[in-house]
């Protein structure tokens, strides 16, 4: 632990609002590949 | 090239769905990975791990292979673990690695009997190794909410874990989050693994999380950085094994904690941040 720095420019600095929205920008990607490999025919 | 890099995933469905699990827990998993290593809690993971062995054991007794009753039975077998290890170590003089320890012995003990006995040497397999390249959408839609549940989690109580993990005395003394995360955070790590398990079994689901988080503590001290390229190591490990699993007909979850070994192992060595090449140069300089 004593070698984690500080964050000044990272998510710590960021509001919990703006992470939410990188959150949602990574859960959106997520289930829009869920929808290709589940939807998506060929193969087994 | 595209044929070995790509052509599996446009091919197969099996492959596309594999490739979906892992970046789910990649996603998922990876960040809390990050945060049990900063607290120094790594083993905590790997125990709680085994934990959940006797719950997913008792759900698949109840009604075989079922994912429901088996994600239900070991979610309860990981929180109970890690609420009567915390009270044994609040109440008795033993302290908590210590109790973890006992406690997780006690029920991977527990689970591989209750599946050995009532089950066949094929279904210990599955829940010790997993099969991920056997994900149907019900198993791809678990993982999928509990890294979605995860990353919203995280988003939110952000700053009292990376807190907690700076100075858990401090943020006792100025918030009244610190048993709320912490409690939360464990709930996380239990979910994730439970899902993990599904994908990579109980045995390899805590390396997708420990490993990658090891490896990036080679190359940045920035919490933000770590998370960022512990889930971007976490990512190319999935990829890359599933890709060698494929072409070498190896078995995947193992190929995919290896590839992270590998990583882990480069960082070990060439690391910026304390890498033995650092180091070596760093005392030279030193006695020059």
């Amino acid at each position: 632990m004593n070698r984690l720095r500080g964050d000044s420019v990272g998510l710590i600095m960021l509001s919990a609002g703006r992470r939410i929205a990188i959150a949602s920008i990574l859960v959106a990607a997520l289930w829009a590949l869920f929808f290709w490999a589940t939807s998506t025919p060929g193969g087994l | 090239m595209w044929e070995l890099l790509f052509q599996p995933f446009v091919d197969f469905g099996f492959m596309r769905r594999a490739l979906l699990g892992c970046v789910a827990v990649s996603v998922g998993a990876t960040p809390l990975g990050v945060f049990l290593m900063l607290r120094r809690m790594s083993l905590t993971g790997d125990a709680m791990a085994h934990a959940i062995l006797p719950g997913a054991a008792v759900g698949y007794l109840v009604s075989g292979l079922s994912l429901g009753a088996m994600t239900i039975g070991g979610l309860i077998a990981g929180m109970a673990v890690a609420l009567l290890s915390g009270y044994v170590t609040r109440m008795t003089s033993l302290r908590e690695d210590a109790s973890l320890a006992a406690f997780y012995l006690i029920s991977l003990a527990l689970g591989v009997l209750i599946i050995s006995t009532r089950g066949s040497n094929v279904d210990l397999m599955h829940v010790l190794f997993g099969s991920v390249l056997a994900l149907d959408n019900a198993a791809l839609t678990l993982l999928c909410v509990i890294a979605s549940l995860s990353l919203f989690m995280l988003a939110l109580f952000f700053r009292p874990l990376v807190l907690e993990c700076a100075d858990s005395q401090f943020l006792r003394s100025v918030s009244r989050l610190s048993a709320v995360s912490h409690f939360i955070f464990l709930t996380l790590v239990v979910m994730n693994l439970v899902g993990g398990f599904h994908a990579l079994g109980t045995l390899m689901a805590v390396g997708i999380m420990i490993l990658p988080a090891a490896a990036a503590s080679f190359w940045t001290t920035r919490i933000s950085g770590l998370i960022a390229l512990a889930a971007a190591i976490a990512l190319l490990a999935s990829y890359s094994g599933l890709l060698l699993s494929y072409h070498y007909s190896l078995p995947t979850g193992p190929a995919i904690i290896l590839v992270a070994g590998a990583f882990y192992l480069v960082s070990v060595v060439f690391g910026i941040q304390g890498g033995i090449v650092q180091q070596t140069r760093t005392v030279s300089a030193v006695e020059i």
